[in-house]
């Protein structure tokens, strides 16, 4: 139907995102098709080997409140936390959110730093990818029309992988973030095991910090080599400028939040 | 207070008074349960939904407006343009408190992103929106003017070409307009501030930055008009200001006062975006084209475009002599009023002469300007402009003690005014309170005696706490008037008739307990009547913190009228002179024989023959004047009915390597004269203190070539619970007014006064960074403590 | 247009609405719930907060049409049962959690919700459960008082 109907029809599901675009005229479908009516699109799942699985019609308060999510991926819950409001993670849903392409929002963040991959279904099947290559510019992702977004996957934890996501939000705590830090860490006796970065909300895509490989794993995590981590991470980040900073501030913020996002994990480890 | 059981009747005494105690709200009940009503709660049979087309250009002339495809939409009832409106006969186009400078629909040109050019009545919401699309508009842009100090160059464009005073104020009756974009000039001259300035060993010159923002009142604008067969016009209207929308509706048909009824439903949040006329004009003339009811309830986009806070730039300039004393301030203040005036050239000049601070400082220098700009019109925001000038007077203040390696609480303590002083404006000084505010608030946050010692460079990590301190004084907006008319029923229950709006203040409740503390009976028998300018009487509005002193003195005088009735009626009765007889505790009392008395009850029996349901109503009109102001040097004798002062301190948290600042603890101390209810005193001091929070740390209203970028409550942030200081504490000081209500004054405005130099003296004291404008961006301060001069390099 | 089944308030209504009818629309024009206050339109605000099924959402950006007849929405008019206000109603009175109330009705919804899921929710979690409920008046520490002393008498 979705297909058939092309531009004019919308899907909606929690309907926060589409409704606001609806209301402020940017966007005037003629159809809403509630996906909600779709059944089996709504479940959590964890399977300690195929990893979790979040439905794309699962609730951000869903995902925050579930006990597996909360035991396996506790920075998961801890993101989808964070989210707007309590209303809008009642409402909203996995899949709504990550279509929207939204580049302020906060799950992609710890979702691509986890090696989330997003599940898409058209009338060409169904497909699946990497989620940092779903976000392709300012408000637009790789879904093709007449596509739903069906699950967001990611493997199971390995141990000793630690989480954090940090929300720099400015001086208003209702505000979009400025800046969302997801770093993941693992410590072998000392030395860094691996290292994962991701930034959102500072440029159009999620910006996940490469050459971390070479930069840190194998090495000890000393407040220089974390600088050099912290810098590296700002100079792969084209940052927006809003007035929620210029382009310069926005790089300091990834340089701070970097070095404490990871010297929080040292502390916990 | 004791609690009477109902069913002692009309004999309930009271022993206790009940003024002083926070007594539960009269409005609680309605507004827990859902059963308050807003404007935009009430229809009526019929009623047609209005919407409006609003201009996307700063400035433009309107060079073609066709409504023609518009008014063939099904559903449509009425489509209005500009000029329309002007070949309606007998109806007045423009209007305006101040000057007459706001059309009803853009005639001609348009002057800011967001005029109503357009307007439509309609059978539903959809087809209202469906005609606006239709209405062909074409614009030809103007050159505009945005910003304030831009504004006033020579070669500006005028956003006025001429003014058309409005006759509510003399001393605007001269002004022309069209050679500026200056609408009003205030200026105060003591002493010699220049010669003082040249001969001074420092001289502090600083220009002090606060933005436009929106007064966000939760509940939208709305109106419900409906004009009856014999012409009457009933509307329904969340305003401050039921009087002057009637006086001026009045105006606009040229319809006698008495065939205009305004009446105000509970209102959801004011702060001065409801004043004077807002969408009663479109919607009033839009019932009286359909002849049909007509509601307009705004969308919160159009409320951002409809009122906002005075955006202004405040020049303070203060110096110091080789002896270490304040000897002059001169400051230059520049109101952005946006598009149309409204009440702004009133915050001119009555801000305007508080501009240098409350302080005993010889020469002193005020020009104070009310300036038009292409934007958002300006009105009142909870402080008539006392916040903007505060915060640049209170920061010279913590300036000049560090350059003395003073106390700032110490030095302000010297130089506040004392009772009996006189004010620049030659004024003389009485129930001021803002010193005992001050000393009381530094005392909760945990003032540490002495001067300031900012670490010095400013760190570069961690995050470091201070402590600021501020007091500011408020003049009440003098002359104005309230009435009130008090009823007593046979069975001794009490209504109030007043004009005042209950938004949220308490007014209601304050108002019953003076009446109920007046007439003697128990509070739970006295009931408020709220504005219906039919039964109530005038009163100029409900703002700048007056009600309580104003409407409760009215109050006082109903009351007093009506015990001279009950005094005249048992005189009568008792054949005793009415010297002889007082009015006490509810009852009639031969003075020094206490067995010979009359209650209630029998002053009713006596005065009726024992009819039941009978009413007896005692009337007052309390009004406050003042002296004239000299035009060249702003003296006068007196120039307000009472001033209220108030301090801040706040302890903060900056993050010195993102520049974020945080407000840990708060305390606000208010002199309210006396506290009728202190619960809702604490509340008004605390609830003033948060939003201007808000306004200090992260709100503005963010205009690019005059269009607003964030006009939605996605991007305009409000102060929400995560902002809310852990520690929060309000003080009460009581230093009772000999005019007011048991001596009270007012206090819907303290918070607000001295809460942004409070904060940026903590930040000071935290890190040693000057603020100069709001709001405080985390950038800004991470740029300036990084020694970022501010010119936007990078360091 | 469709006709949906709705319960609200306890109540089963059975409706002919628009496809894309806001609830918040239908509960105030059609049932005449106008309790639930439209602040912002777009989610931010708070003051049209109903409960679905015991959980805060935004009315305004809550399509009628996807509502199933066995979710059970909650308005302020649903909070007190026979004349007995609901413990979190007494909290804001007894407290005078409120200026001008235009997001009190929204506010005890969420506060509802909030102490149904966590009885004795610290003050941070306060904070965090209230971020997107706005109060403009700032009657922020005596709704915090409320929320103590509603909390207080559940536990």
């Amino acid at each position: 139907m979705l297909s058939d109907l092309g531009e004019e029809a919308a899907p909606i599901a929690g309907g926060t995102a589409v409704l606001i675009l609806m209301k402020s005229g940017l966007y005037a479908p003629n159809h809403l098709i509630n996906l909600k009516a779709l059944g089996g699109l709504s479940e959590i799942a964890f399977d300690p080997k195929e990893g979790l699985r979040l439905g794309a019609l699962a609730t951000h308060r869903e995902v925050e409140l579930h006990p597996a999510v909360a035991g396996r991926y506790p920075v998961l819950s801890s993101t989808y936390a964070r989210v707007a409001n309590v209303r809008v993670r009642n409402s909203a849903t996995v899949g709504g959110n990550l279509a929207h392409g939204d580049f302020r929002i906060d799950p992609p963040a710890p979702l691509i730093a986890l090696n989330a991959r997003i599940r898409l279904h058209g009338t060409g099947g169904e497909r699946d990818l990497p989620l940092e290559d779903f976000f392709t510019g300012f408000y637009a992702t790789a879904k093709a029309e007449g596509e739903i977004v069906t699950a967001v996957t990611m493997p199971p934890p390995t141990d000793g992988l630690k989480g954090i996501y940090l929300k720099y939000v400015g001086n208003a705590a209702a505000d979009w973030p400025t800046l969302g830090t997801a770093v993941m860490l693992r410590m072998d006796n000392g030395t860094c095991g691996d290292l994962r970065v991701v930034l959102t909300s500072v440029a159009e895509t999620p910006v996940k910090v490469s050459g971390l490989e070479d930069l840190a794993v194998g090495r000890e995590l000393s407040e220089e080599r974390i600088e050099a981590v912290a810098d590296a991470a700002a100079a792969q980040t084209q940052p927006i400028e809003d007035h929620r900073g210029s382009a310069w501030y926005k790089r300091e913020m990834v340089k701070v939040h970097v070095r404490r996002g990871i010297e929080a994990l040292l502390e916990t480890a | 207070m004791k609690k009477v059981p109902a069913d002692q009747g009309v004999l309930t005494l009271m022993t206790t008074s009940i003024v002083g105690e926070s007594i539960p709200r009269i409005d609680g009940m309605p507004k827990i349960t859902g059963n308050a009503r807003y404007v935009a709660d009430l229809s009526l049979p019929g009623m047609l939904h209005a919407a409006v087309l609003r201009s996307p250009h700063p400035h433009a002339l309107l060079t073609r407006i066709d409504a023609t495809e518009a008014r063939k939409v099904p559903g449509a009832k009425a489509v209005l343009t500009g000029p329309d409106v002007l070949e309606i006969e007998g109806i007045s186009p423009f209007y305006g408190p101040a000057f007459r400078d706001q059309p009803i629909l853009a005639v001609e040109r348009v002057r800011h992103v967001g005029e109503c050019v357009a307007a439509v009545a309609a059978d539903t919401r959809e087809a209202a929106d469906k005609a606006l699309s239709l209405v062909e508009v074409e614009y030809e842009p103007q050159p505009a003017v945005h910003d304030v100090l831009d504004a006033i160059r020579p070669e500006a464009p005028l956003v006025h070409e001429k003014l058309e005073p409005a006759k509510t104020f003399a001393d605007l009756a001269h002004l022309k307009g069209g050679q500026s974009n200056i609408n009003y000039h205030f200026k105060l001259r003591r002493g010699d501030a220049e010669q003082a300035l040249a001969e001074a060993a420092m001289v502090f010159s600083d220009d002090y930055v606060s933005p436009p923002a929106s007064h966000a009142h939760l509940e939208p604008h709305g109106v419900m008009a409906e004009w009856d067969a014999n012409g009457k016009l009933t509307v329904w209207t969340s305003t401050q200001s039921p009087s002057l929308v009637r006086n001026d509706l009045s105006n606009i048909y040229n319809v006698p006062l008495n065939q205009v009824r305004v009446i105000v439903p509970y209102l959801g949040g004011a702060y001065g975006a409801k004043l004077y006329d807002k969408l009663e004009p479109i919607t009033t003339l839009l019932a009286r084209v359909t002849k049909k009811p007509v509601r307009w309830i705004l969308n919160r986009e159009e409320v951002f475009v409809t009122s906002s806070k005075h955006g202004a730039v405040c020049r303070m300039q203060t110096g110091v002599s080789k002896d270490g004393t304040i000897n002059a301030r001169k400051v230059a203040v520049y109101y952005d009023t946006g598009a149309f005036a409204e009440i702004g050239p009133r915050i001119a000049y009555k801000t305007g002469f508080t501009g240098a601070g409350p302080y005993q400082i010889d020469n002193v220098w005020i020009d104070s300007y009310c300036v038009y700009t292409h934007k958002t019109p300006a009105g009142p925001f909870r402080g008539f402009g006392v916040p903007q000038v505060a915060f640049a007077y209170e920061s010279h203040m913590d300036k000049v003690a560090h350059y003395l390696g003073r106390d700032p609480v110490e030095l302000r303590l010297e130089y506040a005014y004392d009772e009996g002083d006189f004010f620049a404006s030659g004024t003389r000084l009485h129930s001021l309170g803002h010193k005992e505010s001050l000393e009381k608030c530094a005392e909760v946050i945990g003032w540490e005696p002495g001067p300031r010692k900012p670490p010095s460079p400013p760190p570069a990590r961690g995050k470091r706490r201070g402590k600021g301190c501020a007091l500011a004084l408020k003049a009440v907006l003098t002359p104005s008037t309230s009435g009130s008319i008090v009823e007593m029923g046979s069975d001794g229950s009490v209504n109030v008739l007043t004009s005042t709006v209950e938004m949220g203040q308490g007014s209601d409740t304050i108002l019953c307990q003076i009446a109920s503390e007046e007439m003697g009976v128990s509070f739970d028998k006295v009931s408020i009547v709220r504005p219906d300018t039919d039964v109530t009487p005038y009163d100029t509005l409900t703002a700048g913190s007056r009600s309580t002193f104003h409407m409760g003195r009215a109050v006082q005088l109903a009351t007093d009228d009506l015990k001279r009735q009950f005094i005249e009626i048992a005189s009568d009765a008792m054949e005793v002179s009415e010297e002889q007889l007082e009015y006490r505790e509810g009852e009639v009392r031969v003075r020094g024989m206490p067995d010979r008395r009359m209650t209630q009850e029998e002053v009713f029996a006596h005065k009726f023959k024992g009819a039941k349901g009978t009413t007896l109503v005692g009337q007052g009109v309390f009004q406050t004047s003042v002296a004239p102001t000299d035009k060249e040097t702003g003296q006068s004798e007196n120039m307000t009915a009472y001033w209220f002062g108030g301090a801040s301190a706040a302890e903060v948290e900056v993050d010195c390597e993102t520049g974020t600042v945080k407000v840990l603890n708060f305390a606000g101390g208010a002199d309210v004269g006396k506290a009728i209810h202190p619960a809702h005193c604490d509340q008004q001091i605390l609830g003033a203190a948060i939003t201007t929070l808000g306004l200090t740390l992260f709100e503005t209203m963010r205009f690019e070539e005059g269009q607003l970028t964030n006009q939605s409550f996605l991007e305009y942030i409000l102060p929400a619970f995560g902002d809310v200081p852990r520690g929060l504490t309000s003080h009460i000081l009581e230093t009772p007014h000999r005019d007011g209500p048991y001596g009270a004054k007012g206090v819907g405005e303290t918070g607000t006064m001295a809460t942004i130099p409070a904060i940026t003296a903590a930040i000071f004291d935290a890190v040693g960074i000057w603020i100069h404008e709001i709001p405080i961006t985390p950038e800004s301060v991470l740029r300036a403590l990084r020694g970022d001069n501010g010119n936007g390099g990078t360091p | 247009m469709r006709t949906v089944e709705l319960t609200v308030n306890g109540e089963r209504e059975t409706l002919e609405i628009h496809d894309q009818a806001l609830l918040l629309d239908v509960l105030r024009e059609k049932l005449h719930l106008t309790g639930t206050k439209e602040g912002c339109s777009v989610g931010a605000c708070g003051t049209c907060t109903v409960l679905i099924d015991g959980k805060p959402v935004s009315s305004c950006l809550t399509l009628a049409a996807q509502l199933r007849s066995d979710q059970e929405v909650t308005t302020v008019e649903g909070l007190s049962q026979e004349d007995r206000l609901d413990p979190v109603q007494e909290a804001f009175l007894e407290n005078a959690a409120f200026q001008c109330a235009f997001c009190t009705p929204g506010m005890m919804l969420a506060v509802k919700a909030m102490l149904s899921e966590n009885p004795n929710p610290s003050d941070e979690e306060v904070r965090e459960y209230l971020l997107g409920n706005y109060c403009r008046c700032g009657a922020h520490p005596e709704i915090l008082k409320a929320i103590r002393s509603a909390a207080a008498k559940k536990t």
